[in-house]
């Protein structure tokens, strides 16, 4: 045997090992795996999907400078765009939103920890306000009035 | 380990609406998620939130899979950039930094062989907090169930296909050395099982 194919060797009996190990010591937790399962009765097929098309935490903005300014966040689904600035309060969070276009017939915010959807109203131009949110997984649930009387959902975010 | 034909299948079930489907898929790479969110040193009620909005974006993006049969690289990208996310979010460094030769490391002669007993692995376990963050992340996804293409793994860590062999025999060598430092620690307490260290 090569020295090259020894230490492969005694690389894939280490890794072999760490596998065996992580699976003991670090199994994904039950709740984790329920929480996953259960994540499929969120589905939805009638709405529209509005992506994150920004987040000031994944451009590096506030690193460094944890609990300075609000995170901004927007989604975009065609010519729907749902703008949200999220603050830090004592772990729960204050939401500053706006939807455009505002001709919103219901907004509600849908969290993972919370059983019932938050009814949210938005004024004339949009503009919403939210204080007291869990943290956590959450998304917002759009549907417009006028002729297409179409739903959006955005993305799922940890808050 | 789901092959291609079944990951397909499952995703189409899933699809369909049928949470047996789901369920299946959830239990099939439900490890290697963990094993992204893991690497990235996330844990307790982060580590869930972010393994539960990996999830909660699957179920939205199912349907749009270009390539169904590659579920798993999907669903590793998405744990990995909301893992980076979640870091910056709390302001948190994130391990991008190479992993640097070692040449003067400590091994053991057991490990050096590939000789590891069962009652060391958790030992083995708890050396792996011992390396570099980056090669936390490596090793996880090297050793994850079902594992990654070095493709997969390249995309998944922003990592050149080209370095990846070379960083994890680096990485390897890095938890040898933890592990033989660990082994030189513990044979100084009562009732320490490793005479090889103690007796000179």
């Amino acid at each position: 045997m090569t020295d090259g194919g020894g230490a492969e060797h005694t690389h894939g009996a280490i890794e072999r090992a760490l596998a065996m190990a992580l699976a003991e010591v670090d199994p994904v937790p039950d709740a984790v795996v329920a929480a996953a399962k259960g994540a499929f009765t969120w589905r939805t097929i009638d709405a529209e999907l509005a992506g994150l098309t920004f987040d000031s935490a994944e451009e590096g903005q506030t690193a460094g400078v944890r609990g300075g300014g609000p995170r901004s966040l927007a989604f975009e689904f065609s010519d729907v765009v749902i703008e949200l600035e999220v603050e830090d309060t004592n772990g729960r969070r204050a939401i500053n939103g706006q939807v455009v276009p505002p001709e919103v017939q219901s907004l509600e915010l849908q969290q993972i920890a919370e059983p019932t959807p938050t009814a949210v109203v938005p004024d004339q131009l949009g503009r919403f306000h939210l204080d007291d949110v869990a943290a956590g997984p959450a998304r917002l649930f759009c549907r417009f009035g006028g002729a297409a009387r179409h739903m959006v959902l955005t993305e799922w975010v940890v808050l | 380990v789901l092959d291609e034909a079944t990951i397909r299948r499952l995703v189409a079930g899933a699809v369909a609406g049928e949470q047996a489907a789901w369920d299946a898929l959830v239990d099939g790479f439900g490890g290697l998620v963990w094993a992204v969110v893991r690497g990235h040193g996330l844990y307790g009620a982060e580590a869930a939130d972010v393994s539960q909005t990996v999830w909660l974006r699957f179920v939205e993006h199912v349907g749009r899979l270009r390539e169904p049969e590659r579920a798993g690289a999907w669903l590793a990208t998405t744990a990995r950039h909301e893992c980076l996310r979640q870091l910056r979010r709390a302001g948190r460094s994130i391990p991008v930094a190479d992993v640097p030769e070692a040449p003067d490391l400590q091994v053991s002669d057991d490990l050096t062989k590939g000789i590891v007993a069962d009652e060391d692995r958790a030992a083995l376990a708890r050396a792996l907090e011992g390396v570099p963050a980056r090669c936390q992340a490596l090793l996880r996804l090297l050793v994850a169930d079902p594992p990654l293409s070095y493709d997969d793994i390249s995309a998944t860590l922003d990592m050149p296909k080209g370095s990846i062999g070379p960083t994890r025999m680096r990485c390897l060598d890095r938890l040898r050395a933890v592990m033989t430092a660990g082994r030189g620690i513990t044979s100084d307490r009562p009732g320490s099982r490793d005479t090889k260290e103690a007796t000179p």
